[in-house]
């Protein structure tokens, strides 16, 4: 009898224990992430630390809780359509929005219910940023003529979606402080000669001239130049080399000499406001002045000779039939 | 204690079945390391075009960020290659895929192998660091890993994730045409070479398209027209290795 109780007791034990274990099991394993439309950038946050951390400090990230929007949005009324864009899923009908900033279901949607197994969609193409990227503002029409794009070249090669700035390639010791480092990671034979050329001397990069401001002012506060973005066709205009050569605008070699020595003693920077040329340019107007009787007659005479020089074996036989029928009366 | 004698004749008998074992064993070892990778299936190959890299290094960058490379190593570098018509040509390098792969013949613990589809991988757990694939390749395609690699990937997030594990110190790296995307995205029913998600991450960067990749078995892959329509090379083809990287060279017209 003590052998059979000694049994029964182990097989309590033993379904004690299991029962125990399953419960803690259960409790552990983990829930799925909700497979919802509705995935927000915490969810995400939870695999993609790393892009959440640069995408929050990002233009993206901050699209709807930068101060200088919501003093201008605010200004103008706190009107919807500026959500389109700036919020994430904004209906227009009732005003509500899926999530504040363009977070990660603004480009990577529809979100795949399956993820990770299945991948999160995106289009890498400038379609998807022309969504918001579209207005003339942002440069779009520039950027067509470009040849980046016509070489099909997306936004995502020199930008970084997800933080909204620059990518960087910079390598160590690098001597451009700013996107030129971009430029010459691929422009190679033009960077063989312009670290030599006296506007690398003074300190001119690549985006000085070929990333000019053309749209919006530089007034931060106005509405329309906080959508500036620079001329995306990457060409430079003769306003470009204006802004620091004004003043040699086909001024005589002093002018230019003048120039070369303020921008030497401004400590190496040229000056951006323009000296005043001292030799008058020859004035130009609509209304020309009137040609004078002597060179109209003188033109006249010119043609004349020309036409009589032609004109002259037909002329001689008028003259001789004229003289002929003269004679014969 | 009559110990038995070995009499001369029955020295040479032993030492005569002893060397042929020896001379055997050493055959059957060598015909079994120089079986070339199967051909049959899908046979993954890369086709670069010479003519449109233009030396950026975005692929460097991406291949970092996606293997989890150390800073340090290059699986994949672009060198210069001279000058064609006055304008510079580059040549992308990453491993050739051989056929023939001197590196599996010379490996002595078959830590690497031929894949089904050809690629020649490298099981990590398996490497000793004895570095005789890295002297045996002649593409240098092959990197050591003399530190290991801790702290976090300069090329994280900006360039990708990373999406193998990162390997221990004192191992011999390499390229694998991003495996795992091939594998995952046909498992997703993705066409490796179509779909960006199943294609190597250096083919996806690109922002000039110099690469394609594809089935060198299926005639209507970019890789196979590309390869019917255009003049190409590999390199060293006079090695008999065999690779499956193929380069569309820059000329003077399209340079």
């Amino acid at each position: 009898m003590a052998k059979l109780e000694r049994l029964i007791i182990a097989v309590v034990c033993a379904l004690v224990a299991a029962g125990v274990t399953l419960v803690a099991a259960e409790a552990q394993t983990p829930e799925p992430p909700a497979p919802t439309s509705s995935m927000t950038a915490d969810k995400c946050t939870v695999c993609h630390k790393d892009i959440y951390d640069t995408w929050q400090n990002g233009a993206h990230g901050q699209s709807l809780t930068d101060p200088i929007f919501i003093s201008s949005w605010e200004a103008q009324g706190s009107p919807g359509a500026c959500l389109v864009c700036h919020a994430t899923g904004y209906d227009p009908a009732t005003g509500a929005t899926q999530a504040n900033g363009v977070v990660c279901t603004a480009c990577h949607s529809p979100a795949s219910a399956n993820h990770p197994k299945d991948n999160m969609p995106i289009d890498a193409t400038p379609v998807l940023c022309g969504r918001c990227h579209s207005d003339p503002r942002f440069a779009t029409e520039n950027w067509k003529l470009s040849a980046h794009y016509q070489r099909n070249m997306t936004c995502s090669v020199c930008h970084e979606p997800h933080s909204a700035s620059m990518k960087s390639v910079a390598e160590e010791g690098s001597v451009n402080a700013d996107a030129s480092d971009l430029c010459a990671n691929c422009h190679k034979e033009a960077m063989q000669n312009f670290p030599t050329s006296k506007h690398a001397e003074v300190g001119v990069t690549c985006v000085n001239c070929h990333l000019g401001f053309n749209v919006g002012s530089t007034d931060l506060m106005d509405f329309v130049s906080t959508h500036k973005a620079p001329d995306h066709s990457f060409v430079p205009t003769l306003d470009t080399c204006n802004k620091c050569h004004s003043a040699q605008m086909h001024a005589p070699g002093a002018a230019v000499a003048a120039a070369a020595i303020a921008v030497e003693e401004s400590g190496g920077t040229p000056t951006p406001s323009p000296t005043p040329v001292a030799t008058p340019i020859p004035l130009v107007s609509s209304q020309p002045v009137p040609v004078s009787p002597f060179g109209f007659a003188g033109l006249a005479g010119l043609l004349g000779l020309v036409g009589g020089m032609v004109l002259s074996p037909w002329l001689e036989k008028l003259y001789r039939n004229l003289n002929d029928k003269e004679g014969r009366k | 204690m009559s110990q038995p004698k070995l009499n001369r004749r029955d020295f040479l008998k032993v030492a005569a079945v002893g060397a042929a074992v020896v001379a055997g064993a050493q055959a059957i070892r060598r015909a079994e390391a120089s079986t070339p990778a199967p051909s049959g299936g899908r046979q993954w190959a890369m086709v670069i075009d010479q003519a449109l890299c233009n030396g950026c290094g975005y692929c460097i960058l991406a291949c970092r960020a996606h293997n989890d490379i150390s800073p340090e190593l290059t699986w994949n570098p672009v060198l210069e290659a001279g000058q064609v018509g006055g304008k510079e040509v580059y040549l992308p390098r990453p491993c050739m895929q051989c056929s023939h792969a001197p590196c599996v013949d010379v490996c002595p613990v078959k830590a690497s192998e031929y894949r089904p589809d050809g690629i020649v991988m490298m099981d990590y757990d398996r490497c000793i660091g004895c570095r005789y694939c890295e002297v045996a390749c002649p593409y240098g395609a092959r990197a050591f890993n003399w530190k290991g690699f801790d702290g976090p990937n300069p090329a994280v997030p900006e360039w990708g994730q990373p999406e193998v594990e990162r390997r221990p110190r004192g191992v011999v790296e390499k390229c694998a045409f991003c495996y795992q995307r091939i594998d995952r995205g046909l498992s997703l029913g993705l066409t490796p070479g179509v779909d960006p998600d199943a294609t190597p991450a250096c083919v996806v960067v690109c922002p000039v398209n110099a690469r394609f990749f594809g089935d060198l078995n299926d005639p209507n892959s970019i890789v196979s027209r590309l390869l019917a329509a255009r003049p190409s090379f590999t390199l060293r083809a006079d090695l008999g290795t065999g690779p499956r990287v193929y380069y569309l060279p820059a000329t003077e017209g399209n340079a």
